[in-house]
């Protein structure tokens, strides 16, 4: 009892040496000045393309032991397109969503590798977001990428007027517009959003209003500068569904108006299949099945996806009891080599507790990591071929 | 607001009659009054005498009948007679104020100085070697006592070294006139100033930093780094002003302790202020002058928690009063 007492604290002392050299790692990186462009230039992979994932690495130091949140993702948000992101709770959603805003919070989460090539249009070029400077990022946030936040009570500063909040952005990114301007165009967007009486809530504190009226100032505030990418991390969660509806279609609408995208990440699949032209989704870090909205609902291949699918309630059909995957995610600390989802598999085979199952095209769109659909030895080449 | 005001005061005064009984009551049940502090030891006063001493000073009337003639002038403010002084408890209180309240206003803004930035600067760095020194020291001046304190920086800055002045307020020999005379007192505080600083800032220090860690962690702050705006700006805009809400309601309290004195400090220091006094008062049953002294203090005790309150709603849009 005593040996292994102290085995713990031994451990626990690593752990705690390790991430103190990686904090240090990280912010003498950060802490650099003048950094040369050609450190986060890069190119596009498809022109078409706002943003790329490219094996996005997201980890998190925590006491306990390194959490790999974001482990190897890859996909791309095309221009104009809707792109959800699903998963359960505790899958990296909300981290790969927060790296790509460069909003993790330190020191203990860092991106640790891979790249977020963003298509910076106002510019003419691409850039690496993971590598981005500080200052060239501020310009970048809440300008071009906009984020939605999933908690509308919470989202907005409570000591200051909505309108000094949505100004604020205005005139952060505009700073030659002179002050009259910007209020009638902070009206202008409270209404675009659906909100009646602008002018009265231009005046009016967060606590004053309610959850669906502070999502839409989110929302208002997030739009505000014509963002080329919206980010929507769960913005219906917390609110009632009648209202969920209504948010919803302000985005689909505004975002036609300003020929944005939208990473919407949800764990409503419902939502998605309203919204959404491409799906991913996510299981502990990882993307286990990605392609078009129609691919995934009409032909679901991985066993997860799957099993969200029938985990969802459907109008009109006599069921007792709404189907639940078994088990638990697993622990995000020192996860298998093998497939994280092999233990809550009812299709599990022998070869599942080898390597993670690589990504398999199925269709152009249509990826998905499981052996299931790999066709023996021949076509597994080919199939990691096309899964590049 | 104005309602809520006067309502508040109307309380305060209510308050302040039984505020006044108790203290009445306490102090009139203190051990051995004023007569028998003087009389102590002197063999030729007769039970008689000491008898119409007591009628003199009033202290022969019982609690209840002495506490009403008490209130019948206090409504009246008028306090009495200082018992040691033989002056009236207003005038002593208005000789021995500016001292006080110089000492501890200086040391409150310093305080405030010190303890807000560092705060701050120890939540951003949360367990960074910055963090746990500026704990570490906060830790220390909290534990430090005062006497101690005050006794090592005399030892040090006044016999050691001999920059300072050991203790008192001007330099008697001197005899400096008009800016000379400021710059000497500003010399002699230099030390009871710096006593009451590191004993005092670091309570507001952690308070500050246990504040700022939890608006730091708010969704607010994201939503504000978000928004692109530089990481200036989120801390000294959208973090502060919030944090500034609960520091805010605490210098409110703080008021009453400008005029209280500290026993201690002044006595080493020999400066003679408020504190100083009052510990003379409580030694021989200066019954006046403790009422008077004690009744000031209640009195701004409510006006501080009065005033801490109106500014709650000034910096906080949630808090309306009607």
């Amino acid at each position: 009892m005593a040996i292994d007492k102290k085995a713990q604290k031994e451990k626990i002392r690593k752990i705690k040496i390790y991430n103190n050299k990686m904090y240090k790692e990280y912010e003498k990186v950060n802490k650099r000045r003048n950094i040369p462009e050609s450190e986060y230039l890069t190119q596009m992979q498809d022109p078409k393309n706002l943003i790329e994932f490219d094996n996005l690495r997201s980890y998190f130091y925590t006491d306990v032991g390194t959490v790999k949140a974001v482990d190897g993702v890859s996909f791309a948000i095309p221009m104009g397109k809707t792109i959800g992101v699903v998963g359960e709770s505790g899958c990296g959603k909300s981290v790969t969503s927060l790296s790509l805003m460069r909003l993790l919070q330190g020191p203990q989460g860092q991106i640790a590798g891979g790249q977020i090539r963003y298509n910076q249009i106002s510019k003419k070029r691409a850039v690496d977001i993971a590598k981005l400077p500080r200052k060239e990022m501020e310009k970048i946030r809440g300008n071009e990428i906009a984020m939605i936040f999933q908690e509308p009570m919470t989202t907005l500063n409570p000591v200051f007027t909505i309108g000094n909040q949505i100004d604020e952005s205005i005139l952060l990114h505009n700073p030659k517009m002179p002050k009259s301007e910007v209020r009638e165009r902070t009206i202008e967007m409270l209404k675009l959003v659906g909100i009646a009486r602008a002018e009265g809530i231009y005046e009016s504190y967060p606590h004053e209003l309610s959850g669906g009226m502070r999502q839409r100032v989110v929302i208002a505030m997030a739009l505000s500068c014509n963002p080329q990418l919206i980010i929507a991390d769960e913005p219906t969660t917390a609110l009632d569904v009648t209202i969920q509806a209504q948010i919803l279609d302000i985005l689909r609408d505004l975002k036609d108006k300003i020929n944005a995208s939208i990473m919407l990440i949800t764990h409503d699949l419902g939502v998605v299949a309203e919204m959404a032209d491409y799906v991913v989704v996510m299981y502990a870090g990882r993307i286990v099945e990605q392609g078009t909205a129609k691919e995934i609902y009409h032909q679901p291949l991985h066993p997860y996806t799957v099993g969200l699918m029938k985990s969802r309630p459907i109008l009109n059909e006599d069921i007792d009891r709404l189907y639940s995957i078994p088990g638990n995610v697993p622990n995000p600390i020192n996860l298998p080599k093998s497939c994280y989802f092999k233990n809550r598999c009812d299709k599990c085979m022998e070869k599942c507790n080898g390597d993670y199952p690589g990504l398999i095209s199925v269709s152009p769109t249509h990826k998905v990591s499981c052996y299931l659909y790999d066709k023996g030895l021949v076509s597994d080449k080919k199939a990691k071929v096309g899964g590049k | 607001m104005r309602q809520y005001i006067v309502r508040r005061i109307l309380i305060s005064i209510l308050v302040l009659f039984g505020v006044s009984f108790l203290l009445y009551i306490i102090i009139r049940l203190m051990p051995g009054d004023y007569v028998a502090n003087i009389t102590a030891g002197n063999m030729n006063v007769t039970a008689e005498m000491e008898q119409r001493m007591r009628e003199v000073y009033g202290l022969d009337k019982g609690l209840l009948e002495g506490y009403i003639s008490w209130l019948g002038d206090a409504v009246r403010l008028d306090f009495g007679i200082s018992f040691i002084y033989q002056k009236p408890v207003t005038e002593v209180i208005q000789r021995y104020l500016p001292i006080t309240f110089a000492l501890a206003a200086i040391a409150m803004v310093f305080e405030m100085l010190l303890a807000i930035p560092l705060g701050i600067l120890a939540a951003r760095k949360q367990y960074s070697k910055m963090d746990y020194s500026i704990v570490a020291i906060a830790l220390m001046g909290i534990s430090l006592p005062s006497f101690f304190f005050a006794a090592i920086l005399k030892r040090v800055f006044a016999i050691g070294l001999g920059v300072l002045p050991l203790s008192g307020m001007v330099n008697a020999r001197a005899g400096f006139e008009g800016f000379a005379r400021i710059m000497d007192i500003g010399h002699h505080l230099v030390l009871p100033v710096t006593v009451f600083v590191i004993t005092g800032v670091g309570g507001l220090l952690r308070y500050t930093r246990t504040n700022m860690l939890e608006v730091l962690n708010a969704d607010y702050v994201r939503t504000a780094r978000a928004k692109g705006l530089p990481e200036r700006k989120v801390i000294g805009k959208h973090a502060f002003r919030n944090t500034l809400i609960p520091i805010v309601t605490l210098v409110g309290g703080m008021i009453p302790g400008l005029f209280s004195g500290a026993v201690i400090t002044e006595g080493i220091f020999a400066l003679e202020g408020l504190g100083q006094i009052a510990i003379n008062a409580v030694n021989n049953g200066d019954i006046p002058y403790l009422m008077g002294f004690n009744m000031f203090l209640a009195v701004l005790t409510l006006l501080g928690t009065l005033v801490s309150d109106i500014l709650y709603a000034v910096v906080d849009p949630r808090v309306r009063y009607s």
